[in-house]
């Protein structure tokens, strides 16, 4: 394998695939970042075997041949060699040697067909949708997500597609964020999955070109999605998401309307002195007005009282804090709609005019 | 791919799961040490994973996925042995091991996790593995070896399909290891039929060492070296084997009391010394010092001093020489 490129047109999508590999892998040879040249384009992949990177580049009159090279190590070098400088790679062996102007490294590599590349066979599901539009899904629902949860399928994102009907939910127990929309193109089936963590993480790094349509495919065990000239595709969580449409399925008293900022403001003050594992803020709800009040186990106490728009019967209900105001952050308005179930045991966010996403809390006892 | 000659047998079975579609989540493979359990385990792993299986069933050992499990970079086959030698297993290896398993496969065949030896999860790693093996993810196969089945937890033991290797055949195993070693026969009985223990017993290092250990216990015997001292150079070699010895040099001299035939002995290379020693021992202290080593071998595994348990037994073992 033999290429010269230009260290501009290498740094960009060499720096996006080594922020997938892991800095401690279990095996050295996920360490390195597979090249693959053949028929003018440079393929270069990463992978921590949970996500995976793949990044294609023109490059044309290059002798082809595959190999991978300690990624971490192939960036740094590219990186610290002078802007606009070409880059010459040379592959003899088992060794690749890198010269640009007066500089000469000499790496150390493994052979290509021993990284275990994901599969690149055709997956049973496509379907087309416009990468602003998905990352507003992430963005609203990613919070929600659990970390390092037993339950294992909660450390996750569902996504269910019925039809041109989307569905993104995250939950970690406690908490639980919805995002609903329309897909331009249906789909003609009906599917869920669940992404892992880190692979909604990255994926959220990657999505910063709005306007793009992006084609996403999945099969029962990986997703695959293009994104320019780049594939990111991830492993899915092997298990079912739990059923969450029964907090959907109960009556609610009125709607509390009030304003954001006023609300989110408040909570954090009051919450200071909560309890500061569990951040519990009573709220008292009267027709009109709404105390939030709080006390810590050193029986300090907070109070605050909020006019509301209400007009139900009065209830009282605690909150987690840090729950509640992080759900009101994510709403785009300036108004929020608070629905508390008559069972007092969960409650609502959502915003008038826009039906695309909401927020359920689950109450605390206090 | 080849197995060795005795474990055309064993390897039907395993590859009639296959061609029934029914592998077991999970597969408990047990026998005697040194018999390959572990080779034909791992040759039933490389099997699964194939993309292009043989006729009989064993990996081609040139596909891609063979290709992976070579170079040791396959993402669906987990080996899971102690970070060290004799070491547990942990509970930290089985919880990485479990988050790992909480996605799904990455190719389209099976993910196999290969556990050796099962005996040496600790407690808690075998409890946080019990609901994983009762409930495996997808197209998931668990395969754990052991040659110490009652080390392991009654719970583990009865959430897998058992797999027992038997010794293999004589007749077998003879013209295999001829080709290994001149002595073939005096090995085989040594190592009591386990073909790859009689291999590794061949070797002229460690018949040296047999033969020296056995010329500073008759020494000491004889009066002639003092315990303490022939203890503190037993302290290099590996107990478990020393002790494999002195219990077999034991119950080589009991069978030649009673005039055994050469060929069921232990030591049939040893055998004009040993019928010296035979004839002079009292055959009840005898005895006595053979349950010694018998209750020293469950106290290896303990925290034990190891120059004070060979200095109790060489002690032991010139007193009843004298007497």
């Amino acid at each position: 394998m033999k290429f010269t490129i230009n260290r501009e047109t290498l740094l960009t999508p060499l720096q996006q695939i080594v922020s997938v590999i892991e800095k401690r892998q279990t095996m050295p040879i996920l360490g390195n970042v597979l090249l693959v040249l053949e028929k003018d384009y440079l393929t270069m992949t990463g992978t921590d075997l949970e996500v995976q990177l793949i990044s294609k580049l023109h490059l044309p009159n290059a002798q082809s041949g595959s190999i991978t090279i300690p990624a971490r190590k192939f960036l740094d070098i590219c990186r610290l060699l002078p802007a606009g400088s070409e880059i010459k790679f040379e592959q003899n062996d088992d060794k690749v040697k890198i010269t640009s102007n007066r500089s000469k490294f000499s790496l150390n590599c493994l052979p290509a067909n021993n990284y275990p590349e994901f599969n690149e066979g055709e997956l049973d599901h496509q379907f087309v949708i416009n990468a602003g539009q998905f990352k507003k899904a992430l963005d609203k629902t990613t919070f929600c997500m659990a970390n390092q949860d037993v339950r294992y399928y909660l450390n996750g994102m569902l996504l269910h597609i019925s039809n041109s009907q989307l569905e993104i939910v995250a939950s970690d127990g406690h908490r639980l964020a919805l995002y609903e929309d329309q897909l331009e193109v249906p789909t003609g089936f009906e599917a869920r999955i669940i992404l892992p963590r880190k692979g909604v993480l990255e994926l959220g790094k990657l999505l910063n070109d709005s306007e793009i349509e992006l084609r996403i495919e999945f099969s029962s065990s990986s997703l695959r999605i293009f994104i320019n000239d780049m594939i990111f595709s991830v492993k899915l969580v092997d298990s079912k998401y739990p059923d969450f449409s029964k907090v959907f399925q109960q009556s609610f008293f009125n709607s509390i309307h009030i304003e954001k900022t006023v609300l989110k403001n408040a909570l954090t003050r009051v919450a200071v002195l909560s309890n500061e594992k569990f951040k519990g803020v009573t709220f008292d709800i009267t027709s009109d007005s709404l105390k939030m009040s709080a006390h810590n186990p050193e029986h300090d106490e907070a109070e605050e009282e909020l006019a509301i728009i209400y007009g139900d019967e009065e209830l009282s209900i605690a909150f987690n804090a840090q729950y509640l105001s992080e759900a009101v952050s994510n709403l785009d308005g300036d108004t929020a709609f608070i629905t508390i179930a008559s069972d007092s045991s969960s409650c609502f966010i959502y915003e008038p005019n826009n039906e695309k996403y909401k927020y359920v809390v689950m109450a605390m006892r206090l | 791919m080849k197995l060795y000659p005795w474990q055309q047998n064993d390897w039907q079975q395993l590859q009639s799961y296959v061609t029934q579609q029914r592998v077991p989540q999970a597969l408990l493979i047990n026998g005697a040490l040194g018999i390959g359990k572990q080779y034909l385990a791992e040759q039933f792993a490389h099997a699964l994973l194939c993309e292009r299986p043989k006729s009989d069933g064993l990996s081609c050992g040139e596909c891609g996925s063979c290709l992976l499990v070579k170079a040791q970079t396959h993402p669906d086959f987990m080996d899971v042995q102690p970070e060290e030698v004799g070491k547990n297993i942990t509970i930290a290896q089985i919880r990485a091991l479990m988050e790992k398993l909480t996605l799904k496969p990455q190719f389209e065949r099976y993910r196999v996790i290969l556990i050796h030896p099962a005996d040496a999860l600790n407690n808690a790693a075998a409890n946080a593995f019990l609901k994983f093996l009762e409930e495996p993810t997808e197209r998931t196969v668990l395969i754990l070896v052991t040659h110490r089945l009652n080390k392991l937890p009654a719970t583990i033991k009865s959430r897998c399909q058992k797999f027992t290797v038997v010794m293999p055949d004589k007749n077998l195993v003879l013209p295999w290891l001829s080709q290994q070693t001149n002595n073939a026969e005096i090995v085989l009985n040594l190592a009591q039929g386990a073909p790859l223990l009689a291999k590794k017993y061949a070797t002229d290092e460690h018949t040296q060492q047999r033969h020296d250990c056995f010329a500073a216990w008759l020494s000491v015997a004889k009066q002639q070296s003092h315990p303490v001292i022939v203890a503190e150079q037993w302290l290099k070699l590996p107990e478990a084997t020393l002790l494999f010895w002195l219990s077999s040099w034991v119950i080589d001299l009991m069978r030649y009391r009673y005039q055994t035939a050469p060929k069921n002995l232990y030591h049939a290379d040893l055998n004009v010394p040993l019928s010296e020693l035979a004839v002079r021992l009292n055959p009840i202290k005898l005895i006595e010092f053979y349950d010694l080593l018998l209750f020293s071998r469950r106290r290896l595994e303990t925290q034990i001093n190891k120059q004070v348990l060979w200095e109790e037994i060489l002690i032991t073992w010139s007193l009843l020489n004298r007497s």
